[in-house]
C-alpha cells in the first residue's frame, strides 16, 4: 500500500518532474490530472486490503483497548510536533504544517491530496516530509527502540508501520510488536485521506 | 472527500467479497506498487510544470525536514509514557 523502495520512489517522481519541467508531455496529460485517478485507484485497493483482512478486529479484542491508544498517541504527538514546527517556519501556516504532518508517512496519498487542495508547493513539501519520515524509520529504528522503548519505531513509522517499515520495526522492537505495528499503521492509513483535508480546512 | 469515502467503502465491500480469493489478492498486491509509481510520476509532472516550485526547491526541502523531524519526534515522545504505563507493566505481551 505504501511505497516499495524509497530510492525508486524518488527516481520515479524525479522522472515525472523532469518531463513536466521540460514540457515533454502532451498538454492533455498535464490537464487531465491523472494523479487523481491513480489516487482513487490506490484508495480502492486500500479498501480491498482492509475488507479482506479480518484479523484487525480480533487483534483489538485480544490486546484489549490499550492498542487503540498507539495510533491515538501517534496522531496527537505528530500534530503537536508539526504544529510547533509552523512556529519555526515563517512561510508555513499552522493548518498547512498540521496537514503535512497528518500524512503520517503516507507520502503518496497525502501529497496528491494536498496538491489538489492547496497547490503543488505544499504537495511537494508533503511528499518530501513524509518520505523523510519513512526513511528515518528505516534507518533509525534500532537506536530509537534502544533509546525510547519498543513503541518508538512503531510511532515513527506512522502509517507505514503496517508494511514498508514493518520488517525493521520487528527487528528493532521484537516479534511481539508486529501486531501493534500493523494495527497502528492500518488505522493511520485509513485516516490519512480524511484527516489531511480536514486539517487544511481548519 | 465524499469521493474518497465512497471509493474506500466500495473497496472494503469488494475486499469482504473476495476475502477467500487468495490468488486475486496476491495479484492485486503485486499491482499496488505500480499504482504508486503512476501516482508519483504524474505528481512529478504536475510539480515540474509549476515554475514557482522549481525555483524554491531547497527552501521547501528544509521546511519539509523541519515538519518531518518535529512530527516524528512528537509521536515518539508520546510513545514513551504509553509504553511505560500501559505496555511494560503487563509483562510480556
Amino acid at each position: 500500500m505504501h511505497g516499495k523502495n524509497s530510492i525508486i520512489v524518488v527516481g520515479v517522481f524525479l522522472f515525472g518532474f523532469l518531463i513536466g519541467r521540460y514540457s515533454l508531455v502532451p498538454s492533455w496529460v498535464a490537464q487531465s490530472h491523472l494523479e487523481l485517478w491513480a489516487l482513487y485507484l490506490l484508495i480502492f485497493t486500500v479498501g480491498i486490503g482492509i475488507g479482506a483482512n479480518t484479523d484487525a478486529l480480533k487483534v483489538v479484542k485480544r490486546m484489549h483497548a490499550r492498542i487503540i491508544l498507539v495510533p491515538a498517541a501517534v496522531i496527537a504527538g505528530t500534530l503537536l510536533g508539526s504544529g510547533l514546527a509552523s512556529v519555526l517556519l515563517p512561510g508555513i501556516s499552522l493548518r498547512q504544517s498540521l496537514a503535512v504532518g497528518g500524512g503520517f508517512g503516507y507520502y503518496s496519498l497525502s501529497s496528491v491530496i494536498i496538491s489538489r487542495i492547496e497547490g503543488e508547493t505544499l504537495g511537494l513539501i508533503a511528499l518530501m516530509s513524509n518520505l523523510m519520515r519513512e526513511i528515518v524509520t528505516l534507518f533509525l529504528s534500532g537506536p530509537l527502540a534502544a533509546l525510547f522503548g519498543p513503541l518508538a519505531p512503531v510511532a515513527a513509522g506512522g502509517a507505514t508501520a503496517m508494511d514498508t517499515t514493518l520488517p525493521v520495526i520487528v527487528r528493532a522492537s521484537g516479534k511481539e510488536y508486529a501486531v501493534v505495528a500493523v494495527f497502528s499503521g492500518m488505522v493511520l492509513t485509513v485516516l490519512v485521506p480524511f484527516v489531511v483535508p480536514l486539517l487544511l480546512r481548519v | 472527500m465524499l469521493y474518497v469515502t465512497i471509493i474506500l467503502v466500495a473497496g472494503v465491500a469488494v475486499g469482504i467479497v473476495v476475502r477467500k480469493k487468495r490468488t486475486f489478492l496476491y495479484t492485486l498486491e503485486k499491482f499496488v506498487p505500480w499504482i504508486v509509481f503512476a501516482l508519483l510520476f504524474f505528481l512529478g509532472v504536475s510539480v515540474g510544470l509549476n515554475e514557482g516550485v522549481t525555483r524554491s526547491f531547497s527552501r521547501l526541502g528544509l521546511q519539509a525536514f523541519v515538519i518531518s523531524a518535529a512530527g516524528t519526534a512528537g509521536s515518539i515522545c508520546l510513545s514513551v509514557p504509553l509504553y511505560r504505563f500501559l505496555f511494560r507493566q503487563k509483562g510480556r505481551m
